[in-house]
């Protein structure tokens, strides 16, 4: 028991250089399991981003494809659905509710969505989280508008406040809808989603804005007044796709093949969570790349932790001659300096995980809040403890190297007297 | 304006090529060692769902001639009766088979609905299984429906597919499972023919 004893006396006669080393450590450990924690997290939070949805119906294209319009709101579709196909599935018996987008306007950059209120109620993400409004309520009024809380945020607008949507989606658009604004009815509370990018108006406002429009263009003189347009029938002939709620989820499989097979007009139905686990695939190199540099960081501090032990090794040249001396045998010394790196290692693990568990308690708000990217704390999990284990281990066999040198030493080397 | 847009279609319609035979066609994919497995829970009860072309489980897929392929579709048949036999569920889950369904659609005779509807074939195993590709051969695919009844489903935590070796032609899966909690999609291959399922469902 004498090794332990002399390594913690050995290391507090040192105590700067250790407890520098150990931080070099633990800093490096918390890196690792943060980087760890922030890919399963963005994973999480990527995976969250629609759910409650059994299924999206939009125009016949790859699932990857629908699921970036509808969801993301990048890229477009390939075409629309006519609203005769949305009815005919919305009659399905299987069908619990059936929510329509329509894309295709924007205003200063930022997609605007045509829905039915109903969307507040069944759009979900985060394991069932439901949308919540900051201010205001949803669009009761047909020239209401609901804006995410980016858009809030990005253009300072707040409940009240007079919009004007562009037609198409560039951020700078050339023609605008502006004979027929619209207000902001509320803000929705931040979801770290496309929600938040995105305003939201009702489908009957998309169809008004262009009720005087002709090939894309405003029709010269035949413009119609915000009030005239209240009075006529505002049916949406087509939609961009819809979400579907199923009674049962054992329906899920059935009614997609149905939707794919529906012979009046070619419509693609896919499954949201599936669709983005795909989409998760695609993206997966980025999350090697975090890995490898994690590695790589633990690999230099334990580079640190060898050099100090070596450059410390000259300085205790006649400490470990002493001990020579008094009748230490080379073992001892290589068991002393082992025990010392392993030490060194051990506190910087613990550590380590000590301040990523502070720090996530501390920024796991703030880092929701910017990012929308919710980091799960909860205990490490097992592949967090194999690393961790071995760090240890590495730390350990790193700590051989140097111990190997003092053990070769001899006693005349230690007790020569160097100028 | 509605007569100037009708004007405006009608001249887009006049210089579009136009083609005579408005009939609708439409080939869904058809591709060899590959098939899907659709699995949906809801509380004890578990769907699942197997579609795979004819080639993955018997070899062939014309419609049976030889006696030899007559004992093949029948053997097949008798297999895909039993998925808990193919698709192996953790006994803590106290799965029961309570409905197998075994189909073959024919590809090529098949019609859907009202129209016809045909398999486009993309061969990837390079066409060496030498089964005649003159005009009645057809591409049978097998679907297969299952209903299971799982007292503890929580405790399917993994599906060992021993689907691969009762099929030899079979060579990968694409899997889906929708639960109340998640919907996940994974992919089973013959050099892994295991899926790790611990707190999907």
């Amino acid at each position: 028991m004498i090794i332990p004893r002399l390594a913690l006396q050995s290391l507090r006669n040192r105590s700067l250089t250790a407890v520098l080393t150990v931080l070099g450590i633990a800093i490096s450990v918390m890196l690792l399991l943060g980087v760890e924690k922030v890919r399963t997290g963005a994973r999480q939070s990527f995976a969250d981003t629609i759910s409650g949805t059994d299924l999206i119906v939009g125009a016949r294209s790859g699932s990857l494809q629908l699921l970036l319009y509808s969801v993301f709101r990048i890229g477009n579709a390939t075409n629309n659905v006519t609203w005769k196909s949305y009815q005919d599935i919305a009659e399905q018996p299987d069908v619990d509710w059936i929510v329509p987008i329509s894309l295709g306007d924007s205003h200063r950059g930022f997609r605007v969505l045509g829905t039915t209120p109903e969307y507040f109620a069944r759009y979900k993400y985060r394991r069932g989280q439901p949308l919540a409004f900051a201010a205001g309520a949803q669009f009761n009024d047909l020239f209401d508008v609901v804006i995410g809380a980016d858009v809030a945020t990005a253009l300072g607008y707040k409940v009240g406040d007079r919009v004007v949507v562009a037609h198409g989606v560039g951020s700078v658009s050339f023609v605008e809808h502006e004979d027929k604004p619209f207000r902001v009815s509320g803000i929705l509370a931040k979801t770290g989603t496309p929600v938040d990018k995105t305003l939201h108006v009702s489908l009957e406002a998309i169809e008004a804005i262009h009720v005087d429009w002709q090939n894309g263009m405003p029709a010269p003189g035949e413009s119609v007044s915000a009030d005239d347009v209240r009075k006529m029938q505002l049916a949406p002939k087509a939609i961009t796709a819809a979400f579907v709620g199923l009674k049962s989820k054992l329906a899920t499989f059935r009614m997609q093949r149905a939707i794919n097979d529906y012979s009046e007009e070619p419509l693609s139905a896919i499954i949201p969570g599936a669709a983005l686990q795909e989409l998760w695939g695609l993206v997966s190199t980025a999350e090697t790349a975090l890995s490898i540099i994690s590695a790589m960081v633990v690999a230099t501090a334990l580079l640190g932790m060898v050099t100090t032990i070596l450059t410390s090794l000259n300085e205790r040249r006649r400490e470990m001659a002493i001990l020579r001396s008094v009748g230490a045998r080379p073992t001892t010394i290589l068991g002393l300096l082992v025990v010392e790196g392993t030490l060194l290692t051990l506190a910087g693990v613990i550590l380590g995980t000590l301040l990523l568990y502070i720090s996530l308690y501390a920024l796991r708000p703030v880092i929701d809040r910017a990012y929308g990217l919710d980091v799960n704390i909860g205990l490490p999990s097992t592949s967090d403890l194999t690393i961790l284990a071995a760090i240890v281990l590495a730390g350990v066999v790193a700590s051989v190297l140097p111990a190997l040198r003092a053990y070769r030493l001899s006693v005349a080397d230690g007790m020569m007297i160097r100028t | 304006m509605k007569a100037s847009t009708l004007v405006v279609v009608l001249s887009v319609a006049a210089a579009a090529p136009s083609f005579a035979h408005e009939e609708h066609r439409e080939l869904g994919a058809h591709v060899h060692g590959h098939g899907t497995l659709n699995i949906a829970v809801e509380k004890t009860r578990v769907s699942i769902e197997l579609e795979a072309p004819g080639m993955d489980i018997v070899g062939f897929e014309h419609s049976a001639e030889s006696a030899e392929q007559k004992a093949a579709l029948a053997k097949a048949k008798a297999q895909l009766t039993d998925p808990l036999a193919l698709f192996k569920i953790p006994a803590a889950a106290e799965c029961k088979l309570s409905d197998a369904k075994v189909e073959l659609e024919s590809g090529g005779e098949h019609a859907h609905g009202k129209d016809e509807k045909a398999d486009a074939h993309d061969h990837d195993h390079g066409d060496k299984d030498g089964h005649d590709h003159d005009g009645k051969s057809a591409h049978n695919a097998f679907h297969v429906t299952y209903a299971l009844e799982c007292a503890k489903p929580e405790n399917i935590t993994s599906i060992a597919f021993d689907y691969f070796k009762a099929f030899a032609g079979a060579k990968e899966l694409d899997v889906s499972v929708v639960t109340e909690k998640a919907q996940n999609k994974f992919e089973v291959t013959r050099e892994k023919p295991v899926l790790d399922l611990a707190g999907a469902i």
